[in-house]
């Protein structure tokens, strides 16, 4: 365990050694300056397990100080120290957030306590981070983090259908987690040693798909300039997963059909029949029931697909896995960023225990994310969010009569793309939300660009 | 040869400085010189608190040292206090050469209890061994009944014991073992 680290402000030199010897004999790291100002940065900057402030000194005073260190680390605990003992200036500096305030010379018994103590705490609110982060560990099955009975119970299944060779449809809205399900799945089936080929339906263009999945023969069409296998054959031994199924066209739903019929297939442009041996998983964040009534799916494709059945409920039906969630994310961009934050303030995670989600934990995890990159506390702030989740109720009604969802949701995709100069795929990543998803909100709010 | 040096300051009676040091042999494998000086350290005193900075007395300690010294122990019956504590049993450089002692608040007496001499003198030897402590680069110890462990109160000197727990004493050995190698 390393010494801990105690940082001592006082303007008088001979308080500084004396002050810091006496501590170092008691086996603390001990850094003492004279300058407030120069405190403030080397709390952003290092870290510390207790601060020790004179009140009274020149450039700054100790209660600057000391409202400084509260906005950077919160959790930092500041003794106030002086020689000239008031009682308004304690009832300040207690108000002020100190952890104590002690009157110099110090008996002591009671700087000895009273320093044990708030490291003895800082100690413990360490250990309780620490802990906290490895708690998230246990609840989490692969990549998948949650402790929720629906998240519990998604987890079983996939345990138990990773054993099979069942084709899977996974069903959820946008952004649940379905690639991360279909993933888990692989890894856990006697397939995991060979690939897992992912086709995202709905983001290749339905020229190219059918090409992209059966792969192609040299001049099969124009630009085919030689062989070309595709995502079927790739996935042999291993796992094709087809990602937004209910975007791809009847053709390919007629080719796909006939391919889970025969198990069979050729290249475009081929006359040879070729076999695999793959594990189909399917994802769709749309109805297909109703595409199906409205006849825009195949009901016997449907059939095929839906021999098992997975749905991932949205996150606003388990929000007890948001502070997880929250914490998993926040480790994450920490580790990504190189930025050390160490929680999330109460004020912020209301917010987030509160708000809908509509683009789910890709939502949640933007967000967080975001918020990283701006903090510039120990603690990610409610100030760090983007600003559209913090627009109180009362505030977002004083804008126009209109109140519904729809109206809100349309307006914050206006304002998203705008800020974001219409670049769809930014502003997609900005709302948390994949560019097919934006542009079907686009045209259903049939949102325009002006000049 | 190096010497222990222990040396009086202000009215510190010659018997109890020599059981002092048949209490500190027993850990400190040098030859003891003992030095008496009557006088008080007026240089140290500060008059708005009735009381000695232990400091200014190990600075001017330190500007009279002799060469022959492997460490120098004051032992002294005035109030000791340093300019951020209300006062201290005694002082030492970490890792340095002087260490003091104040028996002022050692004896019963200051507690209005009557005398005790036995009580007085392992009161001594423990805080002298954990100032030499710091001398020789220890820290304070967790270990309530380690000479190392940091007493602000009699109880707590009374509690533990005239030796080094054995952490602090392996430490305390090395470090005897590197410094008589640094010199040869
Ligand atoms: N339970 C979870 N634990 C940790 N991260 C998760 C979890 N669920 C989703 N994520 C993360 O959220 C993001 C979105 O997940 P994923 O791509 O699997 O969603 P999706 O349901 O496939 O979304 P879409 O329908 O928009 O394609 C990913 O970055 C993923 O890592
Ligand atoms: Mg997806
Ligand atoms: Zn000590
Ligand atoms: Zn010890």
């Amino acid at each position: 365990m390393g010494k801990n680290r105690i940082l001592v402000v006082d303007d008088e030199e001979i308080m500084r050694s004396s002050l810091s010897d006496w501590l170092r004999e008691d086996g603390y790291d001990v850094l003492a300056i004279e300058d407030g100002y120069k405190a403030i940065d080397l709390v952003k900057e290092e870290e510390w397990d207790l601060a020790v402030v004179d009140l009274k000194m020149p450039k700054i005073d100790g209660l600057e100080v000391l409202k400084q260190i509260n906005k950077i680390k919160p959790k930092l605990p500041v003794i106030i120290i002086t020689a000239y003992a008031t009682v308004d200036t304690a009832v300040v500096a207690m108000k002020e957030g100190a952890a104590d305030y002690i009157v110099k010379p110090f008996n002591p018994e009671e700087i000895s306590f009273v320093i044990a103590k708030l490291v003895e705490h800082q100690r413990l609110v360490k250990e309780n981070i620490r802990l906290r982060r490895a708690l998230a560990k246990r609840f989490q099955f692969q990549d998948l983090v949650g402790k929720s009975a629906k998240m519990l119970d998604v987890i079983e299944m996939i345990k138990t259908v990773a054993t099979t060779k069942s084709t899977v449809l996974i069903k959820g809205e946008s952004g649940t987690g379905k690639e991360l399900v279909a993933r888990a799945i692989h890894e856990l089936s006697p397939r995991n040693k060979h690939p897992f080929i992912a086709a995202a339906c709905g983001a290749i263009p339905e020229t190219l798909l059918e090409a992209e999945l059966f792969g192609y023969e040299k001049g099969a069409f124009t630009g085919a300039t030689s062989q070309h296998r595709g995502r079927i054959e790739l996935a042999d031994k291993g796992t094709l997963f087809l990602d937004e199924i209910g975007d791809i066209s009847l053709k390919t739903q007629v080719d796909l059909l006939r391919f889970l019929q025969e198990r069979e297939f050729r290249r475009v442009g081929g006359k040879e029949i070729l076999t695999v041996d793959i594990r189909i998983i399917a994802a769709t964040n749309k109805n297909l029931e109703d595409m199906i009534a409205s006849g825009e799916f195949r009901e016997d494709l449907y059939y095929r697909l839906n021999v098992i059945n997975i749905v991932v409920p949205p996150l606003r039906e388990r929000r007890e896995d948001i502070p997880l969630l929250a914490d998993h994310f926040l480790e994450k961009y920490c580790l990504d960023t190189g930025k050390k934050i160490d929680g999330i303030s109460e004020q912020l995670m209301k917010v987030i225990m509160e708000y809908d989600w509509p683009g789910n934990i890709r939502q949640l995890e933007n967000t967080i994310e975001h918020a990283v990159v701006v903090a510039k506390e120990s603690e990610i702030q409610k100030e760090d969010l983007p600003e559209y989740l913090t627009l109180s109720k009362a505030e977002v009604d004083k804008g126009e009569a209109s109140h519904s969802l729809e109206d809100l949701e349309k307006k914050h995709i206006l304002h998203t793309l705008q800020t974001n100069r219409w670049n769809v795929k930014k502003s997609a990543q900005v709302l948390g939300i994949n560019r097919v998803t934006l542009y079907n909100k686009i045209k259903k709010y049939a949102l325009k660009q002006d000049k | 040869m190096k010497y222990f040096y222990v040396k009086s300051m202000g009215t510190v009676d010659i018997h109890l400085l020599q059981e002092l040091c048949e209490g500190l042999q027993a850990l400190f494998p040098y030859p003891f010189r003992i030095v008496q000086n009557m006088s008080y350290p007026l240089y140290a005193f500060e008059p708005r608190r009735s009381q000695y900075y232990a400091k200014k007395i190990i600075e001017q300690l330190l500007c009279e040292i002799p060469g022959d010294c492997e460490k120098m122990l004051c032992v002294t019956d005035v109030d000791l206090c340093t300019p951020v504590l209300t006062f201290v049993f005694g002082e030492a450089q970490l890792d340095g050469k002087v260490a003091i002692v104040s028996l002022n608040r050692l004896r019963q007496e200051f507690y209005a209890l009557p005398s005790d001499c036995a009580m007085l003198k392992d009161r001594l030897v423990k805080e002298c061994i954990h100032e030499l402590g710091h001398c020789y680069g220890l820290y304070h110890c967790h270990d309530s009944q380690c000479v190392m462990f940091l007493s602000n109160n009699l109880i707590s000197v009374d509690n533990k014991q005239r030796d080094f727990c054995d952490q602090c004493k392996e430490f305390f050995r090395t470090k005897i073992i590197k410094e008589t190698h640094g010199q040869e």
